[in-house]
């Protein structure tokens, strides 16, 4: 039999089955253990607990005068520019082409042509999306003409925007690397230009309105010209049941269809790009797991950067050596480049501040301090949550500190070294900026850092101590599986628990000072931090015992 | 030197170690070899602090196990079979550490030699991640040595190295048991331990089967060639003869003690 192969393989079609089948399967089979149903309860009841809100908004009506609500929704084609260039620049496409290690055996080297793996990959990223465009869906319900409106304009716009990075990564084999470079930088380069350029438009005499900025970015003529392939997704969204939203359907399918057409016609070497993603995911996952996010480093590296020594402090010290070294080597280039955008925007505000004395909000002003101590807060909880420092290293790295000649209560306290000098320095990066806008006096500003900083030991506490009593991570080993994300949750909501006692001592110390002081900001945040700090070394001990007694391996 | 009585390690309802005893005087180099499964690793992990014995008394350089861990710990040095170092850290890093850990004084001399010996001087400013995979065997290697413990224990030790770095490890191997250290190389390379080692500690699912002088393992087991290669192969048999005439040599050795 000759002729043009059809671009769905059957075998294809028949593994994509086979894998949401047994993806299924191990999810029911998850489940019907103690621990898998309580993980699947935990799961289902955050994401309600996450879409209730939205549903119930929707239903009485209370978004429908929130300004800020309703620009979000209609700027859809300005933010789909953006993130299509964005992810243009970064060679996001480039993840179409990264199967999993197994389908390098089964489908890069089997009997397929380009356009079916290209089409077996096609196919599982839409499933993928329907389970997601439906989620989402629901946070657009206020301003969707209805839910079936805005599953369809996310599901097709979401496509559009993996067919248009795909369309970029697929012109590696056709083009040079400093055309695709160009072509790039030209179209992020031009989305930053009209979104610079139009912030004149966003001020009034009421102060600046990032709203009226977005609003009017999007309407201005070259903004309208720039957003118009995007803006048939915003109408289908907006668009009742009816013959509008067939219509506007119509439209976001061909729009869909022609840029994936795109695609296949110019997918010569989808083969060459798998097998080099391929790579790349193995190495990313690899990187995932121990915590590290940045670009691959392909070269050898070298530094002769040097610590000064610690004190031996009963063992604390060298074990709090390593852990700041190590520390600082993985973030030392984010941290400085963090502190440097802090003093440039700080610097910035309060240049603004000077020229324009009302555009920062007074309140924003009065409460800049405790603002930035929760913004680091979050950036920090963030950041460190998944790294392997302290106690949350892999087995294998803590036999380094199990071997130690020292306590484990010693060990337990040094370990902490890692997460405090990260959090700490990403709270220093946010109080220069609180600190240069701030209308409160220096030693208030002073008390809510040190309530951040004994903030940030409760939080160091809580992760060596939930990954000391538990086989729990943030970033688990071993094969990912469905559950994957539910362990995630798992691990969070576990580590929120054992910051608990923490956040009551504090906030009892803090309400006590309140009472006793009349409210004054200085010594409710210095009580808060010494009642976080008392519970600490319960903590440590409790975290050595766990340390100390528990298995780091199982019979090889 | 090492002295293991009565040793058993469980894992929940699995017995990973079964009542185990066996002793390597100080300054020989003793090889623990056996069969997949047998219990090697579970042994050297716990004979160095990482894991703690469900039963038995060990003693390790004159401390024990379980009166002392701190003291087992401070004259005890590992290399585990994939040498788990810190990415982020440079090998100088990993140095420093150790030498603050231990409390070492004056070892830059050391280290200097050391990392000359194991041609790691030009990457001493490395970062880890940067490392093939018999550097960072090497790095590990040197990280024990540096230490110049009582007892050094070793698990797999050449894997990634290359054939100069084999014939200088063991070189070193020697040369820290002519010092007085006791050294316990756990390995499936029966070649190895042929060249190194002149002790032995048999192991099979969980038991010793035989310890003692190597040459002794020869004469009694070796058959006609006196390989090293025949003592493993019909003592890990399962033929039930040669366990019931070990049974019997160990009964009469206990017996005669």
């Amino acid at each position: 039999m000759s002729g043009r192969p059809s671009i769905i393989d059957p075998a294809l079609t028949r593994l994509t089955g086979v894998l949401l089948k047994t993806a299924f399967r191990q999810l029911f089979r998850h489940l019907k253990s103690p621990s898998g149903a309580f993980v699947g309860l935990l799961v289902l009841g955050t994401v309600g607990m996450g879409l209730m809100p939205m549903i119930v908004a929707t239903y009485t009506g209370s978004l429908d005068q929130i300004k800020m609500y309703s620009t979000v929704t209609s700027t859809i084609p300005l933010m789909m520019l953006v993130i299509v260039a964005m992810a243009i620049y970064f060679d996001i496409g480039q993840q179409i082409t990264e199967l999993r290690p197994p389908e390098l055996q089964f489908v890069l080297a089997g009997p397929f042509t380009n356009h079916q793996i290209l089409s077996y990959r096609l196919m599982t990223l839409a499933l993928t999306w329907v389970v997601s465009s439906s989620l989402m869906s629901i946070f657009a319900l206020p301003s969707a003409g209805s839910y079936l409106s805005a599953v369809l304009a996310i599901y097709t716009g979401g496509m559009t925007v993996t067919a248009l990075t795909t369309l970029h990564a697929f012109s590696k084999p056709l083009l040079a690397s400093w055309v695709r470079t160009l072509i790039a930088s030209a179209l992020l380069g031009s989305v930053a230009l009209l979104l610079i350029s139009s912030l004149p438009l966003g001020m009034s005499d009421s102060g600046f309105s990032w709203q009226t900025w977005l609003l009017s970015c999007q309407s201005s003529p070259i903004g309208s010209i720039m957003t118009l392939p995007f803006v048939p997704f915003a109408n289908l969204m907006q668009s009742p049941i009816g013959l509008s939203m067939l219509g506007w359907l119509g439209v976001c399918v061909a729009i869909l269809v022609s840029a994936f057409g795109l695609c296949y016609s110019i997918n010569v070497g989808f083969a060459e790009l798998a097998v080099e993603g391929v790579s790349r995911k193995q190495v990313r996952i690899q990187r995932m797991r121990s915590g590290q996010f940045g670009r691959i480093r392909k070269k050898e590296h070298r530094s002769a950067w040097k610590l000064f020594d610690f004190p031996w402090w009963g063992g604390i010290g060298p074990v709090a050596w390593h852990q700041v070294t190590f520390a600082i080597r993985r973030n030392g280039t984010l941290l400085v480049g963090l502190w440097g955008i802090a003093v440039v925007a700080g610097l910035g505000l309060m240049v603004f501040q000077f020229f324009r004395p009302g555009t920062i909000h007074a309140n924003f002003r009065e409460f800049a301090m405790p603002i930035a101590m929760a913004a680091s807060t979050y950036l920090g909880f963030l950041l460190t949550m998944s790294q392997p420092i302290g106690l949350a290293m892999t087995p294998k790295s803590l036999t380094w500190f199990r071997m130690l000649p020292c306590r484990p209560i010693a060990i337990v306290v040094g370990m902490l070294a890692g997460h405090v000098v990260v959090l700490v320095s990403i709270r220093i990066a946010f109080a220069v900026i609180a600190g240069f806008v701030t209308t409160r006096g220096l030693g208030e500003g002073a008390g809510v850092f040190v309530a951040g900083v004994s903030l940030d030991i409760a939080y160091g506490s809580a992760i060596n101590l939930v990954t000391a009593a538990t086989v729990l991570r943030a970033m688990p080993t071993g094969t990912p599986d469905v559950l994957q994300g539910g362990r995630t949750m798992l691990y969070m909501f576990v580590l929120m628990l054992a910051l608990l006692p923490s956040l009551i001592v504090a906030a009892i110390a803090g309400g006590v000072a309140a009472v006793v002081s009349d409210k004054d900001w200085l010594l409710i945040a210095l009580a808060a931090a010494a009642g976080s700090l008392l519970c600490q070394p319960v903590i440590w001990w409790i975290t050595s015992v766990f340390f100390r007694d528990r298995e780091l391996f199982q019979a090889d | 030197m090492i002295e293991v009585s009565q040793f058993t390690k469980c894992y929940d309802d699995f017995t990973a170690v079964n009542s185990i005893s066996f002793d390597v005087p100080a300054g020989r180099v003793a090889a623990l070899v056996g069969p997949n499964g047998a219990g090697k690793t579970t042994t050297i992990r716990t004979l160095c602090g990482i894991l703690s014995p469900t039963a038995g008394d060990l003693h390790v350089a004159g401390a024990s196990l379980n009166d002392d861990p701190l003291a087992v710990k401070r004259r005890t040095a590992y290399v585990p079979d994939d040498p788990p170092l810190f990415d982020s850290m440079t090998v100088d890093d990993h140095l420093r550490f150790i030498a603050s850990a231990y409390r070492l004084t004056d070892w830059e001399p050391l280290a200097e030699e050391l990392c000359g010996q194991f041609e790691l001087t030009e990457k001493r400013e490395t970062i880890a991640s940067g490392l093939s995979r018999g550097m960072r065997q090497k790095v590990a290697i040197v990280c024990a040595y540096l230490r110049q413990p009582s007892v050094l224990l070793l698990d797999e030790p050449m894997t990634g190295l290359d054939p100069p770095s084999i014939r200088r490890f063991k070189q070193t191997v020697r040369e820290q048991a002519d010092r007085g250290a006791t050294v316990l190389v756990s390995s499936h390379l029966l070649s190895l331990v042929d060249d190194i080692c002149d002790h032995l500690v048999l192991m099979r699912r969980g038991e010793v089967l035989f310890h003692g002088p190597l040459e002794q393992a020869r004469q009694e087991f070796g058959g006609d060639s006196h390989s090293l290669e025949e003592v493993f192969f019909r003592l890990t048999s399962e033929d039930s003869d040669f366990e019931d005439s070990i049974s019997e040599d160990s009964m009469s050795e206990e017996e005669s003690a």
